[in-house]
């Protein structure tokens, strides 16, 4: 728990550096944190990202923080990922998570995993950054998540810990916003997920996770040449599960974090990536949503 | 209404100018400069002296435009009997007369600096990033359009020196090659220049790849 503010502490003593920073407006968010898009020069990119997430507790269904008591969970996810320009504003984006989960909960321990939901899209900037002087830069994307994981109905280990999937395709649509004072950027994205409904054979019913909405906020400063710090606030908001129609009470959730990034070109081609993120474990700002502790590792190839 | 009206001056922005190829060829209307020190210069009276003319795209603030100044400056060099004359322009709304007038004291006016005031000269050519080059020939016609190199790495073995040969070509009599890919930074334009929009004559050649 104390890794966290001391990750934050490191990357505000790294921002005061800035000030003989180098920075490039086009290029300081683009791969700061998450997959982030495509370098100016670059043609592709491929990359690796891989987090450890350990569960620390579980906001109940009436946002009430439940630190784990006798339950223990960790998750490694791997996320192979690529994108490619199809011109200087359009780029396409594809996704392919592998998820294994440990749990352990009194005489029971399980270990599993398995490929995800891979998903697909495709990123169109409207506006580059600093393409017009009073405007942010300005980004859609659209995207489908297919259910190649395992669904919860399809588990076999009692922890559920087989579960890598759920189970429902999925259609994505986002708007990013990026305003750049070299060398600090700030970046909003706002994205909308909208399961589609999926027959859940277990319970003869038709299941439709409810849509979400995801907001990151996030705020950087280019320390130097190719070396990228960033904060991010996010919120995870998601409606309730509707089962043949009828909406199941209490099952929407909410999400509430905070994270920090570091990335740096070490190389022309290359990007290490290292990002910390964090729910608040305090009452009211989680809802049904188990609360984690996460570290991610992420090494990037730019194709140019 | 404030939103309506900058919603309609991006409209006029990215519709009218956003995504032209760029004039064939130069009017002696086209390229009205200004020095770094606020004088006019009108850039038909370099075209019209010399066998070529190069305009090399500038930004103050362009890592691109600093990586290649060095090379920009020995090409200034290697051309220097009068045949060829070179002219950073620039054409970023946030670049003013006393962003160039820095750029000269601290050394980085490689090539003599003129500022193209609303970008017009950038949008006739049809050139969103810098430090793209333009070759322009005595009559005015834009011969090449693109990249300096192919160099995306610095020190690339497989380096072809588009601009160099561009240059040759057209010194020897001959016909270069039309446009390259480009990369760099995007040009910044300001809302407030949307009216002053020019749109070039219908450009035959095809847009050069973006990546």
């Amino acid at each position: 728990m104390r890794a966290l503010p001391v990750a934050f502490a490191a990357l505000a003593s790294l921002a005061a550096l800035a000030s003989r920073a180098e920075a490039a407006p086009c290029c300081m968010s683009a791969t700061a944190f998450g997959t982030g898009r495509l370098l100016i020069w670059e043609d592709a990119a491929v990359g690796l990202r891989t987090s450890l997430a350990r569960g620390l507790g579980q906001w109940d269904g009436d946002g009430q923080w439940r630190p784990y008591d006798g339950y223990d969970e960790l998750e490694w996810r791997s996320e192979l990922w690529g994108m490619a320009a199809l011109s200087r504003r359009a780029s396409l984006f594809a996704r392919a998570p592998f998820v294994a989960t440990r749990r352990h909960a009194g005489a029971l321990d399980g270990f599993d995993g398995g490929l995800a939901d891979v998903s697909a899209g495709l990123r169109y900037e409207i506006l580059s950054i600093g393409e017009v002087l009073e405007l942010p830069a300005i980004a859609v994307t659209v995207s489908v998540t297919a259910p190649t994981g395992r669904p919860t109905w399809d588990a076999a280990t009692p922890l559920g810990v087989d579960v890598t999937g759920r189970g429902a395709w999925a259609l994505g649509a986002g708007l990013s916003l990026e305003h750049t004072a070299m060398p600090w950027f700030v970046r909003v994205d706002v994205g909308a997920t909208v399961p589609l409904p999926a027959e859940r054979p277990d319970l003869g019913v038709d299941q439709r996770f409810g849509p979400e909405l995801v907001t990151d906020v996030a705020g950087g400063v280019e320390l130097t040449e190719g070396l990228v710090t960033s904060l991010v606030a996010r919120l995870t908001w998601a409606s309730e599960i509707v089962l043949d129609g009828a909406s199941v009470d209490g099952s929407g959730r909410l999400d509430v974090g905070l994270g920090a990034a570091l990335s740096w070109r070490f190389a022309y081609h290359w990007t290490l990536q290292l990002a910390v993120d964090t729910g608040l474990f305090v009452d009211g700002l989680g809802d049904n949503q188990p609360g984690r502790l996460t570290g991610t590792l992420g090494l990037r190839y730019g194709v140019f | 209404m404030r939103a309506a009206a900058l919603l309609g001056a991006l409209a006029l922005l990215l519709g009218a100018c956003g995504a032209m190829g760029g004039a064939g060829r130069l009017t002696a209307d086209d390229g009205a400069l200004l020095t770094p020190a606020g004088e006019p210069v009108a850039l038909a009276d370099t075209w019209r002296a010399h066998d070529a003319t190069v305009l090399v795209f500038w930004g103050s603030t362009c890592p691109c435009v600093k990586r290649y100044e060095g090379r920009v400056a020995a090409l200034r060099e290697r051309y220097h009997d009068g045949r060829v004359a070179f002219r950073y322009v620039a054409s970023n709304a946030d670049d003013d007369l006393a962003a160039l007038t820095a750029a000269r004291a601290a050394g980085r006016e490689v090539l003599p600096l003129v500022k193209d005031p609303a970008g017009v000269l950038a949008r006739t050519l049809g050139v969103i990033s810098t430090p793209t080059a333009v070759l322009v020939d005595r009559a005015g016609a834009v011969r090449f359009r693109g990249w300096i190199d192919n160099e995306r790495v610095p020190g690339d073995p497989d380096r072809e020196p588009w601009l160099e040969e561009a240059v040759d070509t057209l010194l020897a009599g001959g016909s270069p090659r039309a446009a390259t890919p480009v990369w760099g930074c995007t040009i910044t334009r300001s809302l407030t220049e949307a009216r002053r929009c020019t749109m070039p004559e219908p450009e035959p050649e095809p847009v050069p790849t973006c990546h």
